[in-house]
């Protein structure tokens, strides 16, 4: 029964999903209890999480785990933000402490964290560039083509800059044959949650 | 049970739009149909329908099989490989939520790998973004550790919440590979620009690394660091090639059905435009 209710729900959803997309009033209707239904369910759900990260990072530091200084930093910055959002800024939304942490503590880390893009895409790059095969040379063939005519000289394709050509068709022509799989897999999905086949957002086999 | 849960699903999706339907009567939109999508929802209805008739082309007993696909190949050595070096098996179900269809098809991928790694005794840790993901990928998990007879084996701590904010997600995830040095680590799912730093992070943390997704903007990233890559619609069919279970197979003969029929349109469309007969194009409204 735990199975079978959340399977016919979801097949039912299936339904009710595909006619709403095609019609302008039920989607209009339906549109906002669906969408609150879900952000019920979010906020039910971050419950058990935030519970599980706590016992994860306790049960860590117990251990004395080598890295147990991660999870004593990372505790703090749990319950000092709780503390800023619910004790000092008044359970204001968005609030001057709760402002401030993110402003200068949040955004300028998670920008770092962005930042290793730049030397991973290097890393990547070198790997891929050093295989020897057919495939890399023409992948470092068309890179070089697009980076130099992007960035010094575009040079002549078979209609218009190389550069532009290499992007527009052949790379165009692959990434539309991707997205037209890919939605025929996604019907297929649909039909398997509608017939009850799909499973794996239920948890249980 | 096909016709049981579609039986229930269409007393569901009754209950919920009859109701619905009454609602909408005073809705201020005015539209009941969408003008010009005609063509596009009966191109759902074929689609469907053939995956539909591969589903039951194989429910009659007819034998299906799927092409080879080396990352699922793979999978099985890479959990193997985890069980010989003593190291973990990370599982990144991708940082989208269950609405998105890659998410679910990571999940299903999920539940196939726990079963394996319960079987063989190898550690499955599975850190998520999503907070609703979290409490589905831990009761696959126990699940498949508890179908395998292997309970007691399961930590409840190995699949764990990390955060929703993108990047602070991707930099929890770079630790765990740093400090667990997984031997095995698989990216299934939805993912965006963080691809590459799991990529490179695994690489260097000497995993062999099995990606997949439906993103074909994160599919470059993927293939130049990754071991395998499952290439968009592979990430739907990976769950079946590895269950083997002989309906899902069908469900993917149907998906071939549907590309012969696409393919046959889209061979039909050229040879019309070429002899100036535009009228498959005006009819999709193109």
């Amino acid at each position: 029964m735990r199975t079978r209710i959340p399977l016919a729900l979801a097949a039912g959803m299936v339904v009710l999903m595909v006619l709403a997309f095609f019609s302008p009033k039920l989607k209009a209707t339906y549109e906002s209890p669906i969408n609150n239904g879900l952000f019920i369910f979010m906020a039910f759900a971050v419950v058990p999480a935030i519970v599980s990260l706590i016992r994860l990072h306790v049960a860590r530091i117990r251990r004395k785990h080598p890295d147990s200084i991660y999870s004593g930093i990372a505790l703090s910055a749990l319950f000092a933000t709780l503390f800023c959002g619910l004790i000092i800024d008044k359970h204001a939304f968005n609030g001057p402490s709760f402002r401030w942490i993110v402003t200068f503590i949040f955004e300028p880390l998670q920008q770092a964290v962005f930042a290793f893009l730049a030397f991973f895409i290097v890393s990547a790059a070198y790997r891929a560039f050093r295989a020897r095969t057919l495939e890399a040379t023409l992948l470092l063939f068309a890179a070089v083509i697009v980076m130099i005519g992007n960035a010094i000289l575009p040079l002549p394709g078979p209609s218009g800059p190389a550069e532009l050509w290499l992007l527009t068709v052949p790379s165009m022509a692959v990434q539309r044959g991707i997205i037209l799989g890919v939605a025929l897999g996604i019907i297929a999905q649909s039909v398997r949650i509608l017939l009850g086949l799909e499973r794996g957002f239920v948890g249980r086999g | 049970m096909i016709r049981r849960t579609s039986l229930g699903g269409l007393i569901a999706a009754l209950l919920v739009l009859l109701p619905l339907a009454v609602q909408a009567q005073e809705a201020s939109v005015t539209t009941w149909i969408v003008e010009g999508e005609a063509w596009v929802f009966i191109g759902i209805l074929v689609m469907g329908g053939l995956a539909a008739v591969g589903i039951f082309y194989a429910k009659a007993g007819h034998t299906i099989s799927a092409r080879a696909m080396p990352a699922v190949e793979a999978a099985e050595d890479g959990i193997g490989r985890a069980v010989e070096m003593g190291r973990p098996v990370v599982f990144v179900p991708g940082v989208q939520g269950i609405t998105k269809a890659g998410t679910i098809a990571g999940l299903s991928i999920l539940r196939l790998v726990a079963e394996k790694c319960a079987e063989v005794g190898a550690r499955l840790i599975v850190p998520c973004r999503d907070t609703i993901v979290t409490s589905i990928a831990r009761e696959t998990v126990e699940d498949a550790y508890k179908q395998a007879g292997r309970h007691e084996e399961y930590r409840s701590e190995d699949v764990f919440f990390i955060s929703r904010r993108q990047l602070a997600y991707t930099a929890g995830v770079n630790g765990v590979l740093e400090r667990e040095h997984p031997a095995t680590v698989f990216l299934q799912g939805e993912f965006s620009a963080e691809s590459l730093i799991f990529g490179e992070t695994g690489n260097r943390a000497g995993a062999m690394l099995i990606a997949g997704t439906d993103k074909e903007t994160q599919l470059p990233f993927f293939i130049t660091t990754c071991d395998h890559t499952l290439i968009g619609e592979e990430l739907y069919a990976a769950g079946a090639a590895i269950s083997k279970d002989v309906l899902t197979l069908g469900s993917l003969r149907g998906v071939d059905l549907a590309r012969l029929v696409v393919g046959a349109i889209i061979v039909l469309g050229i040879v019309l435009e070429i002899a100036r007969l535009g009228w498959i194009r005006t009819m999709l409204g193109g």
